[in-house]
């Protein structure tokens, strides 16, 4: 039996996550969704989990810290999470600062087989 | 007025625009499953007492839609609208038919918001990469009023010089129209001159 993928969505956008989860849903994969909707809370959220993440999927523009902050911050916390930066924002700017912190990126809005294959990956 | 900008720049814009806006049709076609016609850029260079008519004149009377500032080489705001009355129904297609019609309402100021998001950024964020510069932008607000309220949000300060661009689009199978309207501030306007000369030199050089 595969195993289940533990991730965590970060995205203050009710719309973007529900959006996010649907695509994931039709993944075909296994999958078990926590979500949070700033730094914070996915911070909040990461910490009450007894068992580890297996991905983070990460808004980049949200109020309070941004995306990559989070990223920073949940890298130190466990530095093998693999983490992806999901934006609108495709400056080639923002990718170099995800690529620094080895997040993969993904541009919204999202391509399903993209997701998919990262995903997996 | 417009000759804060030279004739190749003038040009130069309106092209990267053109990008811009042809990355966020593209963003737009995905998400609605439709194809997205459009306009070619409209460039106006107009202060806020003549934007007030420009915008009575080229505006639907009630609008919705969502303005995102933007910072860096260029300060200023962005604004994606639409006709109020077929706001609720982009919102419908965009989150499927299988939500009741309180919850679609309820979604219709997130969904616009990040739709906003999508569409503004594709366009900024191609504006920044093509100049090889950077563009902060803030978190989309979602807003519906009459095109006075739209831009006073659009424009804060006095002096502000507008650089309008306007472009419409429409929805090939569906009777759905909007604009997207990008105001340029006065006070970082040397920022993109300067940032278009060094695209215009960088082309002529090669």
């Amino acid at each position: 039996m595969p195993k289940v993928q533990r991730l965590l969505l970060v995205d203050d956008s009710r719309v973007a996550r529900l959006t996010l989860k649907h695509l994931l849903n039709n993944t075909g994969l296994e999958l078990e969704i926590h979500e949070a909707g700033n730094a914070d809370e996915a911070l909040e959220v990461f910490q009450a989990q007894q068992q580890a993440f297996d991905k983070a999927l990460i808004d980049y523009n949200m109020p309070g810290r941004d995306g990559i902050e989070l990223a920073g911050e949940l890298k130190q916390l466990q530095p093998d999470l693999s983490m992806i930066l999901v934006t609108a924002n495709i400056q080639d700017a923002i990718r170099e600062r995800a690529a620094n912190l080895k997040m993969q990126f993904l541009g919204k809005p999202v391509d399903l087989e993209q997701l998919t294959q990262m995903i997996k990956g | 007025m417009s000759k804060l900008f030279t004739d190749d720049e003038q040009e130069t814009i309106v092209e990267l625009m053109n990008v811009g806006v042809g990355r966020a049709a593209n963003s737009l076609s995905r998400l609605v499953q439709d194809e997205v016609l459009l306009s070619v850029p409209k460039i106006d260079f107009v202060q806020l007492a003549s934007a007030e008519k420009t915008f009575e004149e080229l505006l639907p009377k009630a609008l919705a839609g969502v303005t995102q500032a933007f910072e860096g080489f260029i300060n200023g705001k962005a604004a994606l609208i639409f006709p109020e009355e077929r706001s609720l129904e982009l919102v419908r297609i965009l989150v499927g038919d299988e939500l009741s019609a309180s919850e679609i309402s309820e979604l219709e100021q997130d969904t616009l918001a990040e739709l906003g998001n999508i569409l503004l950024n594709s366009c900024l964020a191609s504006l920044a990469n093509i100049l090889k510069r950077e563009i902060n932008t803030s978190l989309p607000e979602a807003y519906s009023g009459d095109y006075k309220k739209m831009l006073q949000l659009l424009c804060n300060q006095e002096d502000s010089l507008i650089m309008l661009v306007k472009i419409d689009f429409s929805l090939r199978q569906r009777d759905l129209q909007g604009y997207l309207a990008f105001i340029i501030d006065l006070h970082s306007a040397a920022g993109f001159h300067a940032a278009l000369q060094d695209y215009l030199s960088d082309l002529l050089d090669q």
